[in-house]
């Protein structure tokens, strides 16, 4: 069985995101709208496809504060505790709603999570 | 995590407050499982990382309750003997402590019981031995001694999660909605008196998706009566703080061709706070009008604790 890649709470809370660089925004209708270029993997490239795509994501002002805390200096923790007191929640509904969205955020390869060497062979043995 | 921060971290409080009592806790205390009812009920209360509390209530039917027969039996029936020295904090009638009660496992856990004779409630307070020492002496130092009861002839007050709100003297819960962003209560006294609160938000989502009216139209509970051509008017406070919203009125009737039998009247208030940026919505239903003065007293005391 596959083992699940996976880091303790602690870290995970620590961990300062970073937002790749975005080739495009654009602000529509409350809205903003973000491309970022990725490179696609080898097998479509083999089959003739470009070696990169873009994709636009659209971020509504909850996921824009979510976005914009990501600055490669503010570790997750923060941006909770910022988001819980902007919008007057317990810290502990912020912290399933803002890393709720991290983790959809990092699936789709919007943010990117620096991790120690050590962190990363702890959390392969896990 | 180390001490020091976790001291910090719990310098800041919360309030949690279920079926009339009430505890002021570290702000990253939540509840994580509740379960029963407001007559006898559990709740599991701990950080994002473990269980720390477990709060036990129940309400004693009987009409003259025996507090230290019970107390005596509920000891005997945990192996031990109550020890001196246990919290009393202002409301209990009789408190009792096992600080270092052994368990089955081998650990041990403090088993705190108190009883209000003015609240008709017993509740009891257990930490496991999971839970680090000088974090088990705070909460018998400090959280339990701070811990509140409602009279029965009093306002009792619902919170958690930053939510909170007041229920008037003699209405009983009978359903609950708990969903981050909605949460939602209703309560019944006597026959045909229905109260529903709810909170919303953010509001400013809430409210460019859907009108205040159609947000009193849309209760997460099931309703058979249905509002007809309701009257409405603005509604607004300004102390404590700023609500501004709408008060509707009108007779709640059964569907054709029932639409005479138990009608009910509706006195409903959905009001903005723009300050915590929540819509916050009560429902008055009764046989008869009565003014429906209980629904902007509700939505007044809604997050005032």
């Amino acid at each position: 069985m596959k083992k699940k890649f996976a880091i303790d709470r602690d870290t995970s809370m620590s961990v300062c995101p970073i937002r790749r660089p975005a080739v495009k925004t654009e602000e529509k209708n409350g809205k903003r709208y973000v491309t970022i270029e990725f490179e696609r993997p080898r097998w479509q490239r083999m089959l003739g496809a470009d070696e990169h795509c873009r994709r636009t994501f659209g971020l509504d002002a909850y996921g824009q504060e979510v976005y914009d805390g990501c600055d490669s200096q503010t570790p997750v923790r923060k941006i909770v505790e910022r988001f819980a007191a902007t919008h007057h929640l317990s810290v502990a509904e912020a912290e399933m709603s803002v890393t709720a969205f991290l983790k959809t955020l990092l699936s789709k390869g919007i943010v990117v999570v620096p991790l120690s060497k050590d962190v990363v062979v702890k959390g392969m043995k896990r | 995590m180390s001490h020091a921060v976790q001291t910090a971290r719990q310098a800041a409080r919360s309030l949690i407050a279920w079926a009339g009592w009430r505890l002021s806790v570290p702000e990253a205390w939540r509840p994580l499982k509740m379960t029963g009812d407001p007559a006898k009920g559990t709740m599991m209360i701990g950080d994002a990382e473990r269980p720390i509390v477990l709060v036990q209530w129940w309400r004693p039917r009987k009409t003259v309750f025996d507090a230290d027969k019970w107390f005596d039996q509920r000891f005997r029936k945990l192996g031990a003997h109550p020890t001196p020295g246990a919290p009393a904090p202002a409301g209990f009638t009789k408190t009792a402590w096992e600080p270092e009660l052994a368990t089955r496992e081998g650990s041990s856990k403090t088993v705190w019981t108190g009883y209000s004779a003015e609240a008709g409630l017993v509740v009891e307070v257990i930490v496991t031995s999971l839970t680090e020492e000088w974090l088990r002496r705070s909460i018998y130092k400090t959280i339990v001694p701070g811990m509140t009861v409602s009279r029965e002839d009093e306002p009792c007050c619902w919170s958690m999660y930053n939510v909170s709100f007041m229920s008037p003297p003699g209405f009983e819960l009978e359903l609950k909605h708990l969903f981050s962003g909605d949460v939602a209560l209703k309560f019944k006294r006597g026959r045909g008196m229905t109260l529903l609160l709810r909170q919303v938000y953010p509001a400013k989502l809430a409210v460019s998706r859907r009108s205040l009216e159609r947000w009193l139209e849309a209760t997460p509970f099931i309703e058979r009566r249905v509002l007809k051509s309701p009257a409405r008017e603005a509604w607004h406070r300004d102390q404590p703080r700023r609500l501004e919203g709408i008060r509707q009125t009108g007779w709640k009737r059964l569907p054709a061709p029932l639409g005479r039998c138990a009608p009910r009247h509706s006195t409903a208030v959905a009001a903005v706070d723009g300050e915590m940026d929540r819509v916050l919505l009560a429902e008055l239903q009764c046989p008869a009008d009565a003014g429906g003065a209980e629904a902007d007293w509700a939505v007044e005391k809604m997050n005032m604790q």
